[in-house]
């Protein structure tokens, strides 16, 4: 609501303001006054600073964590568990929101949001300045909070990627000099031979005629 | 009578405040801002300041220590005084580097209290 209320009158809401001459004015008054009118001035044009600063280093930040995620470990979610990769695909979800959110209100904070305003809706520019000043500083701090979380949960799901459980066993690949080369997971290894589960079957091996053995995640195509 | 502007010069004195309750008037923008308007008593140039409860102050913000200035509705008979200096941007001679106004200064006390 905005009223204007003449000195020593009611405005209507029951509430008087009443303007008088105050006391001496001391130099201390001075300059109170002006670090007031100071700050006022400054505002926005501070906030607005403030707010590029955060958004060109919470940007360079989410460039570092993409940039550690390259580090490879697991990267494909379809290699996990299904609760652990519906857990993943959350944490993702959450994070693409949060990270949006907080993008745009980085954006909102450093540069404005556009507006049309009605001529008789005009504010005074000094508190039209103000008024968009806190709004920039609450969507500054709304920024940086989403954004550190935005991180944080992409780090999340990176790390429960990498370190959860897999859906599938790891399989050993043994090759011979008789056989050649089977692939299939371990069922028993027992008095020097090795029970493989592969597709064709359960193989046994001996381990004395292997010529080599190699973990991998899965049998390769044939 | 000489159009040249007056120099600046940081003074006050007992009439500005009593000029200045007679000319200014309140504008309540909201709950936690009101805006003074009227003519500064020395240069009488047409001055808009706001007065407000909390300030962007770097990566903190400044919470108004005159709790009687933060809400209309929850303090009906507050009094406090405002300093208040001029803050136009005319032109005046001798005005330092980076500061406005002509250099006048006043209090005006300020009270709010139920009708």
């Amino acid at each position: 609501m905005r009223r204007v209320l003449e000195p020593d009158a009611d405005d209507g809401s029951g509430v008087t303001i009443r303007i008088k001459p105050g006391p001496p004015a001391t130099h201390d008054a001075l300059l109170a006054a002006q670090e007031r009118d100071r700050l006022l001035r400054t505002e926005l044009s501070r906030v607005r600073a403030a707010a590029t600063a955060w958004r060109n280093a919470l940007a360079g930040l989410l460039t570092a964590l993409i940039g550690f995620s390259l580090i490879k470990g697991r990267s494909d979610i379809g290699q996990l568990t299904k609760p652990w990769a519906v857990a993943v695909g959350s944490l993702l979800l959450v994070a693409l929101i949060c990270g949006a959110i907080g993008a745009l209100s980085l954006v909102r904070a450093a540069n404005g949001k556009p507006s049309v305003a009605p001529m008789d809706k005009l504010l005074s520019r000094r508190v039209a300045d103000h008024i968009e000043a806190l709004g920039a500083a609450r969507a500054l701090r709304r920024g940086i909070v989403l954004t550190m979380v935005c991180a944080a949960l992409l780090v999340g799901a990176v790390a429960a990627t990498w370190y959860g459980p897999g859906a599938k066993r790891p399989v050993l690949q043994v090759t011979t000099a008789t056989v050649g080369t089977i692939c299939g997971t371990v069922n028993r290894v027992d008095r020097g031979t090795l029970l493989l589960k592969t597709d064709a079957g359960e193989v046994v091996v001996s381990l004395a005629e292997a010529l080599s053995l190699q973990p991998l995640t899965a049998c390769p195509e044939k | 009578m000489s159009d040249d502007p007056i120099p600046y010069t940081e003074v006050t004195e007992p009439s500005y405040g009593e000029i200045a309750a007679g000319t200014f008037s309140v504008v309540e923008v909201s709950a936690d801002i009101m805006l003074l308007r009227g003519a500064c008593p020395r240069c009488a140039a047409a001055l808009e300041i706001p007065l407000v409860s909390s300030v962007f102050h770097g990566m903190r913000t400044i919470q108004e220590t005159q709790p009687e200035q933060a809400t209309v509705e929850g303090i009906k008979d507050a009094r406090w005084v405002e300093p208040m200096v001029c803050t136009c941007e005319h032109s005046h001679p001798n005005r330092p580097e980076g500061s406005v106004g002509c250099g006048a200064f006043w209090n005006l006390m300020l009270t709010m209290d139920p009708a």
